[in-house]
């Protein structure tokens, strides 16, 4: 027997305020754990792109839904939980992006010396796509959380629908938002690196 | 000339997410509007540069967490047989039918009452002596076998130690938690050597 509970969205599961106690409670870890089993994975698989961590990644997914399981009272209302559950990842993301980028200038200035030392032509080219990838994460770091997550999950192949759900907007809105957080994403990325990668 | 679309339209025109009717017509006005064409044109090349942008962070897939009732599907034998094992372990410890056990357990005649025995009323001798028909005339009333043949349904005596002891005193006292008392033998010494709980057979065990 396959337990399936993919494809649980916030509303299949209706919530009565009315029920307390232990009835209560397993809802409440029911559709906690509805919700984890349905995006922990995309979550994680978006953070990771964001940030490069994918430890630290793991780590920001699980702490959004124990936040999740600690607010009753967020479950048991009618707010849009699939699209909190992915703005709050994505603004913890965006610290631990901003943390990140600190932290990696600090060893970039105190490890390029060694690479450059080395002169292999692996870790030039290493040194060369993490660059490049720094770049990618800088821009994104610049732009609205909500762009950065539609383009990041949008690069992982969800389709409008499920972009629409992650952002709590309409399917019909997505490609507006889409086009504007492109445009933007490659006026920033011009802006900062001219038309090189 | 068809209406033009707005921009998200085409976007979305782009990524064939439109419904397949306003997919054609789309493409129709795509086919004789210049200015959508060329917009169409530009949100390509700009979604193709930015798709390749993205494309250089490493993807990870994470894997999907296994569901917590899965284990009705396949169950723990390994946890079941531990939590057999346990049962009988703590059974074997509980239940008053090991030899050792009976060994020390004190006989009907030979423990002699002493006068504190107003503190404690169901000494041993008098539990076997209503169970049994003529306990005084039996020679070897130590044997555990006549003890267990005697009173069935009486809680026995646990001995806390292997020495045997010729004459003690039984003193019932409460055991905390709850109102379970416990008769207690103790010997010449001073010291307790055996002890059951009274209605153990019914409740406590």
């Amino acid at each position: 027997m396959d337990v399936v509970l993919t494809g649980v969205q916030p509303d299949e599961i209706a919530l009565n305020p009315a029920d307390a106690g232990a009835v209560g409670d397993r809802r409440v870890a029911a559709l906690v754990e509805a919700l984890f089993r349905e995006h922990y994975g995309r979550i994680v698989s978006m953070l990771t792109r964001l940030t490069g961590d994918r430890a630290h990644s793991e780590e920001i997914a699980s702490d959004v839904f124990h936040k999740l399981s600690q607010r009753p009272a967020l479950l048991e209302s009618r707010e849009d939980l699939t699209a909190w559950i992915y703005r709050v990842a994505t603004n913890a993301g965006f610290d631990a992006l901003r943390t990140n980028s600190r932290r990696r200038k600090r060893e970039e200035a105190a490890g390029l010396e060694g690479i450059h030392a080395t002169a292999a032509p692996s870790a030039l080219d290493a040194m060369l796509a993490e660059e490049r990838r720094g770049r990618v994460r800088a821009v994104l770091g610049a732009l609205k959380p909500r762009e950065a997550q539609l383009l990041l999950l949008r690069a992982s192949g969800l389709a409008y629908r499920e972009l629409a759900a992650t952002l709590g907007i309409e399917p019909v809105s997505v490609g507006t938002t889409l086009a504007r957080a492109e445009a933007e994403f490659e006026r920033r990325f011009r802006a900062r690196y001219g038309e090189h990668v | 000339m068809t209406q033009c679309w707005s921009e998200g339209t085409l976007r979305a025109y782009l990524d064939r997410e439109l419904a397949s009717e306003e997919m054609q017509r789309v493409a129709a006005h795509l086919a004789e509007c210049t200015v959508c064409d060329g917009l169409c044109t530009e949100l390509a090349a700009r979604a193709a540069h930015v798709s390749a942008l993205m494309e250089l962070l490493p993807e990870w897939t994470a894997p999907v967490p296994r569901p917590l009732v899965v284990m009705a599907r396949r169950p723990n034998w390994i946890g079941i047989a531990v939590a057999v094992a346990a049962c009988l372990a703590l059974a074997a410890y509980l239940l008053p039918n090991r030899r050792s056990r009976e060994v020390a357990v004190a006989a009907p005649p030979v423990i002699a009452p002493s006068p504190t025995v107003e503190f404690a009323p169901p000494p041993v001798a008098t539990v076997a002596a209503n169970t049994d028909p003529a306990p005084v005339e039996r020679p070897a009333p130590r044997r555990v076998r006549r003890v267990r043949q005697a009173a069935p349904d009486t809680a026995y005596f646990v001995a806390l130690d292997d020495e045997p002891f010729e004459s003690g005193v039984i003193m019932r006292m409460d055991v905390k938690p709850g109102k379970v008392q416990a008769d207690i033998v103790f010997g010449p010494d001073g010291r307790a050597h055996a002890f059951r709980l009274v209605n153990a057979s019914q409740h406590n065990f």
